[in-house]
């Protein structure tokens, strides 16, 4: 009795102290502080400007030495073109797209362009378990193909569902991406090829803080013209691309359930429990194993001695 | 103006130009020193890389529009809360770039150019801070006054492309397939 009665308690106890292990782990975690890159640089995109007259995704194909496109740059049947009744998306051929929107409270369309965000706090690059994401002073995010192992694990952590893989060439594999033009002009202060190419300024390259005060200015200079929200501020950590709406973000295909913390920080409460669980519950399990089959037995040796009797 | 007919005659020498003339920052074509003597026509091609020239038919919007409707900010009578030059700079004539220049000015003797460039070092970006470069003074000013008005909008309604346009717009690697297509429907 007494042993059964002291197993109970360990029992319990050990329950009680996986459980509230459990729930303190994530609460711990969470203390971890966003980083900053002061002097990164950004883009402020401005979609009451955009016009979606494709410059920027033809300088990005000239930039970066893409493949040639279906259809001419020129060719504007694209924005009706979706796939899976979805908007275009980024993929091995093109780093950056534009896509088309009817507002309803509109009389035009508008138009947003779509690439990689270069977040501050990058989930493709926590989710890379072999590191080949690297996020630069100057604030893009590079890919080195050269230890990607073709995981796609970054196309799955992305938020934005911006990198694409190079389905090709998938012996060889390539994660497809926009890399902010940093080895041919980031890297040397300049401006991205598709801000250069932009012909109704909807793109401003600059230092992200400044373009955050710009963006501030800009709505407040114009009373009800903006939407009173620099997406990508906060968005997921922040991110060195920002935009402006004269409608409401959801409206041009913003996803605005993104939380203002990084994606890092809705995976590590979880992931912080996965090695305790392997730990402790093997020997959990098995200890209720024990404790049932020992009960089994026993009940059984009783009968098991009875029988020889009852033949008798 | 001479250079830039030379180049519609040799194609050759017209890619050559257009490098040399790249985002030159001088405004081709005269620019009016006083109201009074507006030009008629305005051949903007001062940015051209990838578009010809456009050549503005000044007359033709000034039968429209008022002077202060392209030729703002600096020329406003009545200064509103956004602010206009005269807000920091005073009466005319105190800004160091509308001092000794033309009455009525030109789009870039304020906007510079710098397409999409965030000018203003750390520290001293207080003022002129969402001043659009040229090309996107050009096309703000053009294109939203055209998409008010219902005018023409399209990028080749105003500007042809260059021979690197079509390149990078990929136009005219596409042009040889409509060729071949149009000589098998002549066969």
């Amino acid at each position: 009795m007494l042993t059964s009665k002291s197993r109970r308690t360990f029992l319990k106890s050990s329950i009680f102290a996986t459980v509230g292990a459990a729930l303190n782990l994530p609460r711990n975690l969470h203390s971890h502080q966003i980083k900053k890159y002061p002097d990164s640089y950004g883009v402020l995109v401005d979609l009451s400007r955009c016009i979606g007259c494709r410059s920027c995704e033809a300088a990005c194909n000239a930039e970066q030495g893409l493949p040639v496109p279906d259809t001419p740059f020129t060719d504007m049947t694209v924005f009706h073109a979706t796939e899976h009744g979805r908007q275009r998306r980024t993929d091995e051929r093109c780093y950056t797209v534009v896509s088309k929107y009817d507002v309803e409270s509109l009389e035009h369309p508008l138009f947003r362009k779509i690439q990689c965000n270069h977040c501050q706090e990058p989930a493709c690059l926590t989710s890379c378990f072999v590191g080949a994401y690297t996020k630069t002073a100057e604030g893009a995010v590079v890919y080195d193909a050269s230890v990607c192992v073709g995981c796609r694990t970054c196309m799955v952590a992305c938020p934005f569902y911006i990198p694409t893989f190079k389905y090709s060439s998938s012996f060889n594999p390539q994660i497809m991406k926009c890399v902010f033009c940093y080895d041919t002009r980031l890297k040397f202060g300049r401006t991205p090829a598709c801000v250069e190419a932009c012909p109704q300024e909807a793109l401003v390259f600059g230092r992200r803080e400044q373009l955050l005060r710009r963006a501030r200015r800009r709505i407040a200079r114009n009373p009800g013209r903006y939407q009173d929200h620099i997406y990508g501020e906060f968005e997921v950590g922040g991110t060195s691309w920002l935009y402006l709406s004269n409608v409401p973000f959801d409206q041009v295909g913003f996803n605005m359930e993104l939380p203002h913390e990084p994606i890092l920080d809705s995976v590590t409460g979880f992931l912080g429990i996965v090695p305790m669980v392997l730990t402790i519950w093997p020997a959990l399990f098995a200890g209720f194993h024990l404790l049932s089959s020992r009960k089994e037995a026993k009940r059984e040796d009783p009968i098991e001695g009875r029988g020889p009797e009852e033949e008798k | 103006m001479e250079k830039l007919s030379k180049q519609r005659d040799t194609p050759l020498v017209a890619i050559f130009l257009t490098t040399v003339l790249l985002w030159a920052t001088s405004i081709i074509g005269s620019v009016a020193s006083e109201a009074g003597e507006a030009p008629e026509t305005i051949e903007i091609g001062s940015l051209q890389k990838l578009y010809g020239p456009v050549v503005f038919d000044h007359a033709l919007h000034m039968e429209s529009y008022g002077c202060e409707q392209c030729h703002h900010r600096a020329q406003e009578e009545e200064t509103d809360s956004t602010g206009t030059c005269r807000t920091c700079h005073g009466e005319e004539g105190q800004h160091s770039r509308l001092a000794n220049g033309p009455k009525i000015a030109a789009c870039p003797i304020c906007h510079v150019n710098d397409a999409g460039v965030e000018k203003n070092n750390p520290g001293t970006g207080h003022y002129h801070t969402d001043t659009p470069g040229l090309l996107g003074a050009y096309h703000l000013q053009c294109l939203g006054c055209h998409a008010l008005e219902g005018a023409i909008t399209g990028c080749q309604d105003c500007h042809d492309f260059s021979r690197e346009g079509l390149k990078r717009f990929y136009v005219l690697s596409s042009q040889p397939n409509q060729g071949e297509a149009n000589a098998h429907q002549q066969k």
